[in-house]
């Protein structure tokens, strides 16, 4: 049985849409600060230039990526900072799986424009992960819904665990280990790494992290 | 056997549809878990993408099981997610087909069908009738289910037989009525929150403009498909 002030500390704010009700607390305003400074900075840097030198030849050459393709990976990293931010501060559970469902797609977005066969093998083998990952993640979050009769993180907070609340726990964290490309499934990443274009790929990393860091919260809630 | 404690289910619900949640969720595990073995066993990348909408099926019994207004709130984000997901998959996997093919020096626009298409009467005859009762339907049902049964039929008509249809520049008309018929919608909302009083203009205004503006979306949909076929 925890409280949710017990977590992260005091609650700062709220903003209150309809029954979308975002919270800041010390923790979660930590995380919106980088995820903003890290999308600032991503959003007005220019794209790596790589250069490749071949083995045994006396050559080396610089791989450019297309002005086109590098403004819609831009595009897709500040809306990947948007719904990372979702994720940090929303106070509703099945926010948390939308937004780490949608986070998942745009992290696919940012690779489906390379044009090597490598990279987009492997980012077809994550949006398969992306989509297998979607029925424990919302099926976790309807099971809850049906246990307890609420969504709201504050109200999960104060109810304590049980084994029915422990199942529905363990389907959100396969859910978002599988979108967030987490521990078991990040080989697909490493692959899609090898793609040019070096500060949006990053974008990645981050929403991985800020995914695990608010998972780890979450657990703790519905306990 | 009961999941679910009293204390969540209103009394006034009867006990055999709270009986019946169990069964629902052990039928989407036996789904899911058909599909996943599925998955496992294909070896083909365009099958295995199909297979896939067989766990997102389970995932809709899921949520849908929950049975109540809130659930069915749920489950059209659900939708709207995993159809995002489908596309966005479907897009890299005609991608990487095509740079394949560029890797691989051959033309990547050309394909070979290997059947031709089967010339039938029944595809020219029934299908305006069909999706006229279609359309008539969901005029009669309205809201947003009417306007998807509408849809359907107008799908029906411009994309499954070869018809000779409308011409474009009607159906880009359609579009900007598509467009009136959800401002529509959008200001019978607000009379519902800001006038309560003219309750029912407000309802035949969002019930008519949802119906027109789903209708003509998925029709639109269909054009779009044609067209980008015939190219």
């Amino acid at each position: 049985m925890n409280d949710i002030t017990n977590l992260s500390g005091f609650v700062i704010g709220h903003i209150p849409f309809v029954d979308i009700v975002p919270y800041f607390t010390p923790f979660s305003l930590a995380l919106v600060i980088t995820i903003v400074i890290f999308t600032i900075f991503l959003a007005i840097s220019n794209p790596e230039l790589r250069s490749v030198a071949r083995f045994g030849e006396d050559k080396v050459s610089t791989v450019t990526v297309e002005q086109k393709e590098a403004r819609f990976r831009r595009f897709m990293t500040i809306l990947c900072g948007v719904c990372l931010i979702g994720v940090a501060t929303t106070g509703d559970m099945f926010n948390f799986a939308l937004f780490v469902s949608i986070t998942g797609i745009v992290n696919l977005g940012i690779f489906a424009v390379v044009r090597n066969s490598h990279v987009l093998d492997a980012a077809f083998e994550y949006g398969l992960v992306l989509m297998i990952c979607s029925l424990p993640l919302f099926g976790g979050v309807a099971i809850l819904l049906a246990k307890t009769g609420t969504l709201s993180m504050a109200v999960l907070a104060s109810i304590p665990g049980n084994p029915i609340l422990n199942v529905s726990r363990a389907l959100v964290l396969i859910g978002a280990i599988g979108e967030g490309a987490l521990a078991p499934f990040f080989a697909t990443k490493v692959e899609m790494i090898r793609a040019r274009g070096a500060p949006f790929i990053n974008m990645m990393h981050l929403s991985s992290l800020i995914v695990f860091t608010r998972l780890i919260e979450i657990m703790f809630i519905m306990g | 056997m009961a999941i679910i404690p009293n204390t969540v289910v209103p009394a006034f619900v009867p006990q055999i549809f709270v009986n019946f949640y169990p069964i629902a969720i052990v039928a989407a595990i036996i789904i899911a878990v058909i599909g996943l073995s599925a998955i496992i066993l294909e070896k083909n990348d365009f099958q295995k993408m199909l297979i896939i909408q067989i766990p997102i099926l389970a995932m809709y019994l899921i949520v849908s099981a929950v049975g109540t207004d809130l659930a069915e709130a749920l489950i059209l984000p659900g939708m709207v997610v995993s159809l995002a997901e489908i596309l966005a998959v479907s897009e890299i996997l005609v991608s990487r087909e095509l740079t394949k093919r560029v890797d691989r020096g051959d033309n990547p626009r050309v394909m070979n069908f290997k059947y031709p298409i089967i010339k039938m009467e029944i595809l020219k005859t029934a299908l305006p009738i069909t999706s006229m009762v279609f359309v008539v339907y969901g005029v009669i049902l309205t809201g947003f289910t009417g306007g998807a049964v509408a849809g359907a039929g107008i799908l029906i008509y411009v994309f499954v037989g070869n018809v000779a249809g409308f011409p474009h520049k009607f159906w880009e008309d359609m579009a900007g009525i598509s467009g009136v018929a959800y401002v529509f919608w959008l200001v019978g909302f607000l009379i519902f929150f800001l006038a309560p009083q003219y309750w029912l203009i407000a309802l035949f205004m969002a019930g008519g403009g949802i119906t027109i503006k789903v209708a003509l979306k998925l029709g639109l949909l269909g054009v779009l498909g044609r067209e980008e076929y015939n190219r």
